[in-house]
């Protein structure tokens, strides 16, 4: 059972990235890491812990009761001792009472905190691996640079003693397992995670946003929130009756932080601040059309940047921002490690000075701080020194994360226009086909289809088509330019009741109308049912890819002259093996006895394609260099199954997880090679970096 | 770090370098456990066979072709294991399952097969000295192939030899001796040999008097005796500063 739960947990993983996660054990840093961890729980007792946490621990295992809190408080304990909710008390309680038992046995007052900061290492250990399945394609190194060794971490959970990392660890923890499309575990750690700190709630409403970009409207998002309901209500309601419960958690302070930065708005009213960057972070998030796990992360972490530049200094707060600053520093390299390590040490400074009462620190039985104590540091203009250091640190690292990390990431830049596929092809069903595997492939809810002839056929299509009057001139004005002689085959099996020159000027209005308006709804492919190159250049120009499909008799080579292969062209050509007789019928859907024919420009994926179909299919392949050399003819031999197209797509496609695919949209046979092609235009399309773009053409 | 067993006269770079390809270029039981696992669940898919069955027949079929074919490249065949499989079954010549479990072990046995780090570099360094490099390896030569090819080394090589090619697996020092005359080299030339296994590999190369050099990692004995290698070495990192040096003198 344990057995067949783990396989199932880790099938997200080949054997690469196991082997990447075992490696980070063995790295000098980890172990590092590791050892001071190991000096810190054996040798310093955070006063927090002393003071609040084992106290209420230990009158939990000394009188155990399903509300510990009010339990603790009958006992006269300290309303403030405790303020997190049952996923917390029972994560702690396991090894703390095993200390328990192991000081009433030895008759001694250490084990009890010894197994209580135990619980934290293990929460830890166990954030730093949630980052590294989330940074896996990035530097182990950095990874253990700004997380497992990164003095803030170790100061707030091990020397302050704060216990934020654990509704940390397990909010990650449901990000990871949304990224492996497990969306029922990923509720149920949310809300262990709501549980453990009641505050985490203010991340629910980003989840959702994220798995609805991802997933639109379906049925993951509706076992997300059923879990999630059933989880937060399960693991919370039950205590509602406590009143223990209700004064130490519900009632805790934490939440009176988020309304005390404000602007009086003459004398009675305020404006409250924290809401208001909450919104906008919200919104942020809400912006973000084709969200991939690198921008929902970043702009999360943003948001929380955001809060805690206008909260009242805490120190479990700065626990929000930690993981999400790490992941923008390993993914974006060295520059910004010094101003995270800045940050780092202006948090603590920060906590050491304004916190003085809760930060007594012992090393074995020295005390060392407060710093404030020691060095008569008791001054105000010294603490808002410290804290606006502390501040504008973190506004420089949320500026950054916005400018480098949100909009001049490409895949950000480029998800606000959706990408204009146009496909043609000879044959109907062949089309057909090739567009209903795409739309299984990527969802139909993403994808909009113009079959533009038809549409022109349309008279009522006209209301909506001039919706945008604005725009009326220029058209009229590129009209003008369109050639004729190309558009000649254009109508070749149509019934158009308008001229070719309205024709073409309601299709780039079409497509004008879909990329103006569709913006913001969830259209991320337009796909148009037409020949790009009789198309007029004002038009060309909003094709972002165009895919051409031939059901031919024979390979036609010679026909394919070297202008008819445009760049962000995909050609493909399907032929029988032999030639066929001519009473027999070339149908599409047969491809027994076909082969497939397609080119590449030379250096775009033909090496890495034609060695995966080797290896993986063990079918045949046969390359030939077009005469100007600028092009490779592929001609594939054989079927592939559905599971060797997959594969070859993940191997082929680096960020194939940003594009959301339903694994069980790929096709078996040359279809799914037509998917892995335009697939492979579209990951490629939407990574270029438009700026680049725009200096080539304009 | 490198290892050495037996004082060799002194060390000198290699008209060649041979090297084994399984568990030597990449690990390969995490693979072959990852693509048994994929042929089991497309079986029990296909088939309905529980994991017991599937596995105890499994083992069953691979022995009793190894038993047939005993050392030889064919021995090794997953299609003939599958296909016995279905037949210890009492499913009468599906042989289209056959195939499409046999097309499904390798593939995810390729995906789960990631180079050892410092593979490429170090092929890549020998290349540049100039140093003949070939492939030894059991097994017939279309899987290995697709190996290669897989791995990006389809034309990194001077010369493949597959056990195919001589009707018996290694340690037959046929097999080296082919390589050799594909590099066009006497069968005297100071090589080196690099692989995993004691018997096949540092045994069979130690007969024709190669300098041999065993890759340890997870599972891999060192050779004992005869099988003693001449060095042992972890990470390929290390090997190729040993060659390092050795350019350098
Ligand atoms: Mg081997």
């Amino acid at each position: 059972m344990f057995k067949r739960l783990s396989r199932k947990a880790f099938t997200p993983y080949g054997i690469k990235d196991q082997r990447a996660l075992n490696s980070l054990h063995y790295d000098p840093f980890f172990i590092f890491g590791f050892l001071v961890r190991f000096y810190l729980i054996l040798f310093v007792n955070p006063n927090i812990h002393s003071k609040w946490f084992i106290p209420f621990i230990k009158n939990t295992l000394n009188n155990f009761s399903f509300d510990p809190w009010s339990n603790f408080l009958n006992t006269g304990g300290e309303v403030f001792a405790f303020p997190y909710g049952i996923s917390m008390v029972s994560s702690y309680l396991p090894l703390s009472g095993l200390g328990f038992v192991a000081d009433n046995l030895s008759n001694n007052n250490y084990f009890l905190g010894l197994g209580f900061r135990l619980t934290s290492l293990i929460f830890d250990y166990g954030l730093l691996i949630s980052l590294a399945i989330l940074t896996r394609n990035y530097s182990n190194k950095i990874l253990l640079i700004t997380y497992w060794c990164s003095p803030l971490v170790l100061f707030l959970t091990y020397i302050h003693g704060q216990l934020d990392l654990i509704p940390i660890t397990l909010l990650i923890g449901s990000i990871c397992l949304i990224s492996w499309n497990r969306f029922r575990a990923a509720a149920l750690f949310l809300a262990l995670a709501i549980s453990a700190k009641f505050s985490m709630i203010i991340a629910t409403p980003l989840i959702f946003i994220y798995i609805q970009r991802r997933k639109g409207f379906g049925i993951e998002i509706i076992h997300f929130i059923v879990f999630a309901f059933i989880g937060i209500s399960l693991l919370n309601l039950p205590f509602l009756i406590s009143n223990g419960f209700i004064e130490m958690v519900l009632k805790t302070r934490e939440i009176g932080r988020l309304y005390s930065v404000f602007i009086p708005y003459g004398d009675q009213l305020k404006l409250y601040i924290t809401p208001i960057i909450y919104l906008l972070s919200l919104y942020l998030v809400w912006r973000l059309k084709r969200i991939t796990q690198d921008l929902f992360l970043i702009a999360t972490g943003l948001g929380f940047f955001s809060l805690l530049i206008f909260i009242p200094p805490a120190p479990g707060w700065l626990f929000w921002v930690i993981p999400f600053l790490v992941y923008y520093q390993v993914k974006s390299g060295k520059d910004i490690l010094i101003i995270g390590f800045l940050f780092n040490l202006a948090a603590i400074l920060n906590s050491l000075i304004i916190n003085s009462s809760e930060t007594y620190i012992y090393f074995l039985t020295y005390k060392i701080g407060p710093i404030d104590s020691s060095l008569n540091l008791n001054n105000d203009f010294l603490k808002n020194l410290s804290f606006t250091a502390q501040q504008s640190l973190a506004l420089l690292v949320a500026i950054r994360m916005y400018i480098y990390g949100l909009s001049r990431n490409s895949f950000y830049i480029n998800s606000n226009d959706p990408v204009v596929i146009s496909f043609s092809a000879n044959n109907n069903s062949l089309l057909n086909d090739i567009y209903m595997s795409m739309n299984k492939l990527i969802g139909s809810k993403f994808i909009s289809k113009i079959h533009a002839s038809k549409f022109i056929n349309k008279s009522n299509i006209n209301s909506y088509l001039f919706y945008e009057d604005s725009n009326k001139k220029d058209l009229i004005k590129n009209n003008s330019q369109i050639n004729y002689e190309n558009a000649k085959n254009f109508s070749s099996n149509q019934k158009f009741n308008f001229t070719k020159k309205n024709q073409l000027s309601l299709i780039a209005r079409l497509i004008k109308y879909f990329k103006n308006k569709l913006d913001k709804s969830k259209t991320d492919y337009i796909f148009i049912n037409d020949d790009v190159s009789l198309m007029p250049s004002t038009l060309k120009k909003q094709i972002d890819i165009t895919l051409k499909v031939f059901l031919v008799e024979k390979d036609k080579l010679n026909e394919f002259k070297n202008d008819y292969l445009i760049a962000n062209t995909i050609n493909c050509i399907f032929s029988p093996i032999k030639s066929i007789s001519q009473n027999e019928k070339l149908t599409a859907n047969n491809f027994k006895n076909k082969r497939f024919t397609t080119y590449l420009p030379i250096g775009f994926l033909h090496s890495q394609l034609i060695r995966l179909y080797i290896s993986i299919c063990a079918l045949h392949i046969d390359t030939e260099i077009t005469k100007n050399g600028q092009w490779v003819k592929l001609i594939f031999e054989g079927e592939p199954d559905q599971e060797d197209i997959a594969q070859i797509a993940r191997a082929i496609i680096p960020k194939i997880d940003d594009l959301s695919l339903n694994e069980a949209g790929w096709q078996n046979g040359y279809i799914g090679l037509v998917q892995i092609l335009l697939l492979s235009h579209i990951s490629e399309h939407l990574q270029k970096d438009q700026r680049l773009k725009l200096l080539n053409f304009s | 770090m490198i290892k050495q067993y037996l004082k060799n006269k002194n060390l000198t770079l290699p008209k060649a370098i041979l090297f084994d390809t399984d568990n030597t270029l990449y690990e390969y039981h995490p693979a072959n456990k990852a693509a048994e696992e994929a042929a089991f669940l497309k079986a029990n898919n296909l088939l309905g066979i529980n994991r017991k069955t599937f596995f105890e027949n499994y083992q069953k079929a691979r022995l009793e072709v190894k038993k047939n074919l005993s050392n030889t490249a064919s021995g090794h065949s997953r299609l003939l294991y599958f296909q016995r499989l279905i037949e210890l079954l009492g499913f009468r010549a599906q042989l289209l399952v056959a195939l499409d479990l046999e097309q499904t072990f390798w593939r995810t046995f390729l995906a789960n097969a990631p180079l050892f780090p410092g593979v490429e570099n170090l092929l890549s360094y020998l290349r540049q000295l100039k140093i003949p490099i070939g492939i030894v390896t059991d097994l017939t030569s279309h899987i290995q192939l697709r190996k290669l090819t897989y791995f990006g080394l389809e034309d990194t090589f001077d010369a493949v030899v597959t056990s195919e090619e001589i009707g018996s697996d290694k340690p037959d020092k046929r097999n080296f001796e082919l390589l050799l005359s594909k590099l066009d080299l006497p069968l005297t030339s100071n090589f080196w040999m690099i692989g995993d296994d004691p018997y096949s590999d540092i045994f069979g190369a130690k007969k024709l008097g190669a300098v041999t050099f065993q890759k340890i990692h997870n599972g891999v004995i060192l050779g004992k005796g005869e099988q003693l290698p001449d060095f042992s070495f972890k990470n390929f990192e290390d090997l190729q500063a040993l060659i390092q040096n050795l350019v350098k003198i």
